[in-house]
């Protein structure tokens, strides 16, 4: 199999939104404090690899991969998948979810569904979620704006760290040449996919780490996510609790691009697909029936569930029908 | 097929949500003596009682209480933790457990914190949260207390009651170094900018502050490290400059009695420093940025 009938058509925006989800859900489950310089460092990383990156927008129709070499970007995307998952599962512990191991398997569960879905399906519910998100985002400085403390920016932090960091934490990095060297009717996407992944890379981040800081002041240490720490002080918490929704999206997005990784690694089949969702129904009646323990856990699994598996499952067939009617 | 399930899956929250939380308890108010024993009380919204037990340590305070009161205690809607002994055995560790919110009151007690939410008399969050709109108190919250306690000089100052007052205790990692004075309070207040309303009595003419514009800058004076306050206020009053004395003075106090007093950091003064480019205020240790604190000048040059 060519390198162009592995990877996926996807469009602009589809493949922005998978990658800029992948470095999202890493954001999240990052613990480091929020600094001015671990935005400098951001920044500073985010525009070496749009200077990297110029190239292979320029020649990227001269850009053909042998089939041995997706070889590499196949273990890679394995190895980047169960990164994320750790990730996930310790961005889980750290909110101190209660039913880990209920959690574990139900994040198992919908991930199996998920990665037996197209991988069309996927990149359509990775947009639906980056919309919902950016959405999200925009309340985030509205609400805390005046609870903010801008000489928390002079905080001391290490730039070099931050730098070095950013480059471990975007996985979808290494995946970024199989991801643009698209069929040749796609190949007119591949810089409007690059310049909304930079664009979140260069301006939203590291805007979010500098309102962190503001908002978290010096609480940076053994406070758990510092996202998560920012939502619990903007004073949109006091009327409206905004943490679950993010927990939400966090669980959805990791399953989501636990996924992506895995269907580049592995072959797509479908067959397993309805024998798969009966076993996650018959799951999800077991968990209402027996978990009565704490309501928190169940909410992450649903949240996995009806993001990771629902959006990917339910889109496909409805814009199938759409296709099949017009 | 498919699209039938859909229906089945949204079910599933609504079948699932929050019904073992009538089976427990959610206090609003907790209250826990350091020492030892340790002694945690909390009074439960849903029954409007007071529940209390002796537990070895404050960190076990949920399973006391559970056996106390017979249901799961959950601490998520705690408004206010009421501390007596040592907070900074109880106020990281807490937060860090997830106890705390960040935005939750604390309450500094010098004694019988349990014995006093037992009875009813202890101040409520409300109580703090109108202090801290009057311009009486300044806004502080876990997170704030806690973040000076570790990213500071290691000295925090956190709302207490004390003599049938609200007022501050700053204290560090060891013990309560001592409560401020109600001038030093209000001008930390006006230093932190978050009242609604702010009045006091300008040697007998009413005073009605209307706008601050306050700035902290450092400066190194022949090797003495100096923080100014300068900027203005905008008050109303038959007595201006009795007004501009008693204002001085409130910053002035704030300042002394915190930093000057105790090396506690509570107004930024570490960042202020680094932004101000003093040398060494951004990598020395607490240890050292509280001796400097202690040895530094405090100035107010308002306009």
């Amino acid at each position: 199999m060519n390198a162009a009938a592995r990877t996926p058509s996807w469009s602009a925006l589809q493949t922005a939104a998978v990658l800029l989800l992948c470095r999202l859900t890493l954001f999240f489950c990052c613990d480091q404090p929020y600094t001015a310089a671990y935005a400098k460092g951001m920044l500073a990383a985010a525009l070496t690899e749009a200077v990297l990156l110029l190239p292979l927008a320029i020649f990227r129709r001269f850009c053909r991969f042998p089939p041995a070499m997706m070889w590499i970007y196949r273990v890679f995307s394995l190895i980047s998948a169960a990164f994320l998952a750790a990730e996930g599962f310790r961005l889980l512990h750290a909110l101190h979810s209660a039913q880990p191991a209920l959690f574990a398997a139900m994040f198992l569960l919908t991930l199996l569904f998920t990665v037996s879905r197209p991988q069309a399906a996927t990149a359509r519910a990775a947009v639906i979620l980056l919309v919902t998100v950016s959405t999200a985002l925009l309340l985030l400085p509205v609400s805390g704006i005046r609870t903010a403390n801008p000489v928390s920016l002079h905080m001391p932090g290490s730039v070099s760290g931050a730098f070095f960091r950013e480059f471990r934490c975007s996985p979808e990095l290494a995946l970024l040449p199989v991801l643009l060297s698209h069929p040749k009717k796609q190949e007119q996407y591949a810089p409007h996919a690059l310049a909304v992944w930079l664009i979140g890379r260069l301006a939203v981040l590291p805007g979010l780490v500098l309102f962190g800081t503001m908002q978290n002041g010096r609480l940076t240490r053994g406070a758990g996510s510092p996202f998560f720490l920012m939502l619990a002080g903007a004073p949109l918490s006091d009327a409206v609790r905004t943490d679950g929704f993010w927990m939400l999206f966090a669980a959805g997005s990791a399953v989501l691009c636990v996924s992506f990784f895995l269907q580049l690694a592995l072959p797509p089949s479908r067959r397993p697909v309805r024998a798969l969702l009966t076993v996650m129904l018959l799951f999800t009646g077991l968990t209402w029936l027996c978990i009565s323990a704490d309501y928190r856990g169940t909410g992450l699994g649903i949240a996995a569930l009806l993001l990771g598996a629902l959006l990917p499952g339910v889109l496909l067939p409805i814009s199938r029908t759409r296709r099949q009617k017009s | 097929m498919k699209m039938r399930i859909i229906p089945l899956l949204f079910a599933v929250p609504l079948l699932t949500g929050c019904t073992d939380i009538r089976s427990r308890l959610s206090p609003d108010v907790l209250a826990i003596e350091t020492g030892s024993p340790a002694r945690a009380a909390m009074h439960a919204t849903q029954d409007d009682a007071v529940f209390s037990a002796n537990t070895e340590n404050p960190m076990l305070f949920r399973e006391a209480l559970r056996q106390e009161a017979g249901a799961e205690i959950s601490a998520g809607h705690l408004s206010l933790l009421l501390v007596s002994g040592s907070p900074a055995a109880v106020l990281p560790d807490f937060l860090q457990a997830q106890y705390l919110s960040p935005t939750c009151k604390v309450l500094y007690l010098p004694q019988d914190a349990c014995a006093l939410l037992r009875s009813g008399n202890a101040p409520t969050a409300g109580q703090l949260d109108a202090a801290a709109a009057e311009g009486m108190l300044p806004y502080r919250t876990a997170g704030s207390v806690c973040g000076d306690l570790c990213g500071g000089s290691g000295v925090s100052a956190m709302p207490a009651y004390c003599g049938g007052r609200l007022t501050l205790a700053v204290f560090d990692a060891e013990q309560v170094c001592g409560m401020l004075s109600e001038q030093a309070c209000r001008g930390l207040a006006l230093l932190g900018d978050r009242w609604e309303s702010f009045s006091f009595d300008a040697d007998g003419a009413p005073c009605t502050v209307r706008h601050t514009a306050l700035r902290i800058s450092a400066a190194e004076e022949n090797g003495v490290l100096c923080f100014t306050v300068t900027g203005s206020i905008a008050a109303e009053t038959a007595n201006p400059a009795a007004a501009q004395r008693i204002l001085r003075q409130m910053l002035q106090a704030a300042m002394t009695e915190t930093a000057g007093a105790f090396g506690a950091d509570i107004l930024f003064l570490r960042e202020t420093a680094v932004r101000c480019g003093i040398p060494g205020s951004g990598d020395c240790g607490q240890a050292k940025w509280r001796a400097m604190l202690g040895a530094a000048q405090y100035r107010v040059a308002l306009r």
